[in-house]
Order: C-alpha cells, then structure tokens, then sequence
C-alpha cells in the first residue's frame, strides 16, 4: 500500500504540469459539447480526436482524451434536463426524473444533483482503479498464452450474455463478435508474415487500420443511421414551459446529498463492477442503478416525478464506468470498452503498449494517468461544466442539424485520411462505414464488434502460441486451471443466459431498445 | 424486422462461412502461405452461431404462422435501409472517389452542399457559407502543418497565389 502512494507522488510530480491541465480543461469542454447532442456521444469525439495526437505529448494526448470522455460522461444530462433529449444514451437513464425536477422549475437542483453525483461516482471508481490495479498488473504477469486467450474470449462472451432480451440477441452479439475476430484477420499473418485475405491488394499488407475501424463502424454509421431521423430533432416546450425558477440553497444541498447517500454509494461500486467487466457501458450501468435505486426505495418514492435520487444513482453509476473501465486495459492490456479501446489507440500511437509490463517499467507514466484522473473529475465539474451549461443550452438550441452532420462526415474523412495519407483507405473507411450501418439496422451490436477487432490479434497470437507450446494439442486449455476455469465460466454464462432467454426471462441488465447500440 | 428477413440474414452468414471454408480460406489464406487453423476457428464459430441464429429464425416463423394477425414479431433489430442513408453513402462515395482528381476543396465544397441537402437544410446561405469555409479551414490547418491533402485545381490556384 505504501509503494501505491510513493508511486502516486512520483507520478503526481511527472503529471502534474500546466499543459496537462489545459489538455483536461479542452478535452472535458469538448466532452461536454459532444455528450451534448444527440447522436455525437464522447466516444466519437474521441475517436474523431484520436488521429491528431500523434504530434502530442503522450499524457498531453491521454488527458486530452481522458478529458472529452468524463465531459460526455456528464454532458448527456444536460440535455436530457433541460430538453428531456438525452444527449448520451445513458442519460436517458437520469433524464427520467430530471426533466420532471427540471419542469417543477427546479433547473438549478436538478443539474446540480447531477453533476456532484457524475463527481462522487467518477472518485470512487478512480480510487478502485488506483488500488485494485497494482495488484492485478502483478497477476497478469503470471498468466501465459493459454491464460490470455481464455481470458478474452471469457471477455467476449460476457457483454453478449449479459445483455439482450433473447436468444437472437445473443447469437446476433456471437456474430458480431466472429465478424470482428475476421476481419482482424486481415492483412499479414503476425506469426509467419504471410497474407491473408488481401486480395492481391498491397495496401491491405498491414491490414485494416484500427482508427479507420473504429471511426466507420461508430461515427460513420452514426451518420447514417442520423440520416434517416432527418426532421425528428424538436425540442420540447421545456424552455418556455418553466415560469418560475425556484433557487438552491446550501441547506437543500446538504439535505439532498443525505437524502441520496446510500445510493450514491451503492450506484458508484456497482458502476465500477460493471465497468470494470468488459464490454458493459455506461448506458447499461446507468440503467441498473437507476432500477436499483428504484427497487429499494420505499413505496412513496417519487421515481419518475423528480425523486433526487432517481439523478444521482444512474449519474453516479454511469460515470463511475469511465475509469473502472480502464482497469482490464492497464493491467492486463485489454481494452474492456470502446472508449478503453480508443485510449489503447492512443497509447499505441504514442509506442505505448498497454499492460502490467508497461506498469512494471514506466509506473510513473501509469500513476501520472490515475492523478490526472482524479483530478479531471474535480477540475471538470467545478471549473468547467457549471460555467458551460448554458454555453451548451445555446448550442443545442442554435445547432443546425443539417450542416451539422456532414461537418462530422468531413472531420471523419480528413482524421481516416490523415493517419496514412493514403486515399485507398477511405474507400474501406466508407465500406466499413456501410456494414457497420447494416449490422445496427439488423440489429446487431457494434461495440463487440469493435472489442473482437482490436482482441483479434492478441486471441490468436495467444491460441497460436498455446498451441504450439503444447505441439498443437488442445488440451494446454485444460491442463492450465485458471484457463479452464475461464472457459468453464464462458460457457456457463452462455448456457445460463440461453436458459433464462428461453424461460423468457428478460435480461438481466435492462436497457431499452433504442439504446442498444 | 420479421422472421423472414431474419431467416434470409442467417443464409447469407451461412452463405458466406461456407464460401470461407471451401474458396477464401484456400485460395487466400493457404495459397499464401498461412496458416488456417484460426481462420478455420473463427469461420466455425461463424457458422456454428449463424446456424443457431437460422434455427431461432425459423421456431419464431412457426410461431408466427400459427399467431397469424395476434403476433408481434418475435425478432430483434431495426428494419429497412431508407433512402437518406443509402443517398449520404453514394455521396460520400463520390466525394471520395472524386477527391484525387478534383482536389480536396472543390470535392469537400461539392460534398457539402449536396450533404446539407440530404440532411434537410433549407438555408441555401448557411450550406454555402459552411462549405466554403470548412475546406478552406482544414486546408490551410494541413498546410501550416506541412501535411499534403489531395490536390486539385483549387489548391494549384492557392499555391500560385501564395507561392
């Protein structure tokens, strides 16, 4: 425990500079303007981002990013207070009592509860990562080839389990998932060097880039998919509709910060645990603690008419995902989410390779991330966001939609073209961008699509090795115990959830349809 | 999305696992050189899921059949591609295509006009003003960083007047 905290301070004084802050300060006001409209969520701006920090200093690039995923990670309630338009699927969640607080004209309190509940979760799950990751970084240099590829694919089979209503939502997830192991395939094979599936094509020789990927398959398909709501964009009465706004005392603060406790507290450890398991976002985290919160009250409880808590549980829990979700990431190399994926981008621009190696012979640079994680929570909420909410209530008014989008089109283009300067990949860019709009109009998810794409690699440099360390017998998968037990687990989680689908039980971790994807 | 579109998405899967295992895999993966057990894994998984998905498409069509006019349809997903999307992707298509020969800033301009439209903008001013400006901005980013987009016309015309 003591050396945590010598490596904190360490890495306190590597961090800690003017640079990085502005970095947090620009990446959060970005956060907060993307997590803000409908249809543009962090996790795009990041990824639209992510090309143009190859010049960047590495923690510079990574507070930047760092920065715009915790602004999202509040944003979307902004809107969904003021408009009842969640700017980010999990705000939808949080909408659901804000937007009745909001119309009681109870503007201030409701936006308040908001963002220190995004702060109280946001620190819990911050301290979680600083503490639990050490010591697992430690585990993970333990685990061979075997290890590895039953951990991914354990990781794999978790989100699709997990969630969806039925048993084509899981066999449609496993697709998703197979797609995305496939398309990894292409290009040179990491073990012998020879082509595979390049179709005489020599560009494809290093095979499909990774931001082009994840840039088509989120913000590409994303304008397709904007495309089709082209008129739906209304804003509610809401802006006229309040005649009075009732202040905020210090005194409603305290009540309210008692009142909600419990939740708070409960909504941020369940958010850290479900981010911190691969593949479950903040929208799903955001909705468990919401039903939770729900659940447990008591039988007056005003969810759904402005009960505080029905705020702060599903704020808390939807931010406390942002950085759990980074701890399969720095301790084992494995990005758990889109958003750990984009960073594992950005650490490898940077020639970073993410894992309990890079925690072993650069700690400070780790324990730099986690102070400027801390502090990105404190310094966005109070510095940034208060001042921004009505920069961002005039934007979402003001923004026209129609320029809007193709704008984003072109930021796409202009980021894919400039990673290679190399036209050929816009043509996979845009096709990419296509099948990644057909598989959501088929209902297919994409961020497991885009996990198995960026695992790809690592799953079969780690099969292949296993195999050939065990002179091509499989059976290395189940003479190693805690392989077997990963894959004991994977298929149980699959046989349990097909059993519930089939019981007609609905899912386990509830999200509404039209947030799916 | 109804049963029947769902059964036609599992054959196309199933369609194309097995094109997988009898031509891609040999020809440009064995061919090649490489090795196919990973491949030939992943391509299993794909099949082995997409027959399982085929198999619920086709108990939800029975069910169907026999609920004629009560049910619901028992599938998940989103349904038809709409004309706006498959209009941006021709667009964006020809925009792409077009950039090598016509430039970045004549392309992008074109692109935007016609892009604003199919997103429903009615301001002729607000599309023009945007399309100009945003092109102009990125490149003239890109050349303060040395960095080449695709010329064109427009930008042999900025480069004769800067020098």
């Amino acid at each position: 425990m003591g050396e945590i905290f010598n490596h904190l301070w360490d890495g306190a004084v590597y961090a800690l500079s003017a640079w990085n802050i502005l970095a947090i300060i620009i990446g959060y006001i970005i956060g907060i303007i993307a997590g803000a409209i409908p249809g543009v969520m962090a996790v795009t701006a990041m990824v639209l981002i992510l090309p143009y920090t190859f010049t960047l200093e590495p923690l510079f690039a990574i507070s930047l990013l760092m920065g715009i995923y915790k602004g999202g990670a509040y944003a979307g309630s902004i809107t969904a207070t003021l408009f009842n338009i969640p700017g980010t699927p999990e705000a939808a969640a949080t909408a659901l009592d804000s937007y009745p607080m909001f119309k009681q004209g109870m503007q201030k309190r409701s936006l308040e509860i908001a963002l220190w509940a995004s702060v109280f979760g946001g620190t819990v799950s911050n301290l979680l990562l600083v503490f639990t990751a050490p010591p697992l970084a430690e585990v993970a240099l333990r685990l061979g080839p075997p290890e590895i590829a039953a951990l991914i694919l354990f990781s794999l089979t978790a989100v699709i389990t997990l969630l969806g209503d039925s048993r084509m939502d899981i066999w449609k997830g496993f697709i998703s998932i197979t797609l995305g192991l496939m398309l990894a395939t292409v290009g040179l094979d990491n073990m012998s060097a020879s082509r595979r599936y390049v179709f005489g094509i020599e560009d494809l020789d290093n095979g499909v880039p990774f931001v082009l990927t994840i840039i088509a398959m989120l913000a590409l398909s994303e304008v397709f998919i904007q495309a089709e709501k082209v008129g739906s964009f209304t804003l509610g009465d809401a802006a006229g509709a309040v005649s009075r706004i009732i202040p905020y005392t210090w005194k409603q603060r305290w009540k309210d910060l008692k009142f909600c406790l419990k939740d708070l507290i409960r909504s941020s450890f369940v958010g850290s645990l479900l981010g911190a398991l691969p593949g479950i976002g903040a929208t799903t985290a955001a909705f468990v603690c919401y039903g939770e919160a729900r659940r447990s009250a008591k039988k007056d409880a005003r969810f759904g008419n402005g009960d505080p808590r029905g705020i702060a549980a599903p704020e808390a829990g939807n931010n406390a995902v942002a950085a759990s979700s980074l701890i399969p990431l720095i301790t084992l190399g494995i990005p758990g989410s889109v958003a750990a994926a984009v960073m594992y981008g950005a650490f490898m621009i940077q020639g970073m390779i993410p894992g309990p190696m890079l925690m072993m012979e650069h700690p400070e640079i780790i324990y730099g991330l986690f102070v400027l994680l801390i502090i990105t929570d404190f310094l966005g909420a109070f510095v940034v966001a208060l001042p921004f909410i009505s920069v961002v209530q005039k934007i979402f008014k003001n923004l026209n939609y129609s320029l809007f989008f193709p704008g984003v089109v072109v930021c796409c283009v202009v980021g894919v073209y400039a990673e290679e300067f190399n036209v050929f990949n816009l043509r996979i860019f845009l096709m990419l961008g296509f099948v990644g709009y057909i598989m959501r109009k088929m209902g297919m998810s994409i961020p497991p699509f885009i996990l198995a794409f960026i695992l790809g690699p690592i799953l079969e440099r780690n099969t292949r090795t296993a195999l050939l360390l065990s002179n091509d017998s499989p059976m290395i998968f189940v003479q190693s115990p805690i392989a077997l037990g990963l894959l004991i687990l994977a298929v149980a989680a699959l046989g349990w959830s097909l059993w519930r689908k089939t019981r007609g039980a609905k899912g386990v971790l509830e999200v509404p349809e039209e947030f799916k994807h | 999305m109804n049963a029947r579109s769902e059964l036609s998405i599992a054959g196309v899967l199933i369609g194309f696992s097995l094109l997988n295992y009898f031509y891609l895999i040999p020809t440009q993966v064995v061919a090649e050189g490489s090795s196919p057990v990973y491949p030939m894994l992943v391509n299993t998984m794909l099949l082995c899921f997409s027959l399982a998905y085929m198999g619920d498409g086709i108990r939800c069509w029975r069910q169907q059949k026999k609920a004629e006019g009560e049910g619901q349809a028992c599938s998940t997903g989103g349904g038809k591609v709409m004309m706006r999307p498959l209009a941006m992707l021709v667009v964006t298509g020809a925009w792409v295509l077009s950039m090598e020969y016509l430039g970045f800033i004549i392309s992008t301009f074109v692109f935007l006009i016609i892009a604003s439209r199919i997103f429903g903008s009615k301001s002729w001013s607000k599309a023009l003003i945007m399309s100009v400006a945003m092109p102009l901005i990125i490149y003239f980013v890109f050349r303060g960083l040395n960095a080449l987009l695709p010329e064109g016309p427009a930008e042999e015309l900025i480069n004769l007047i800067l020098g």
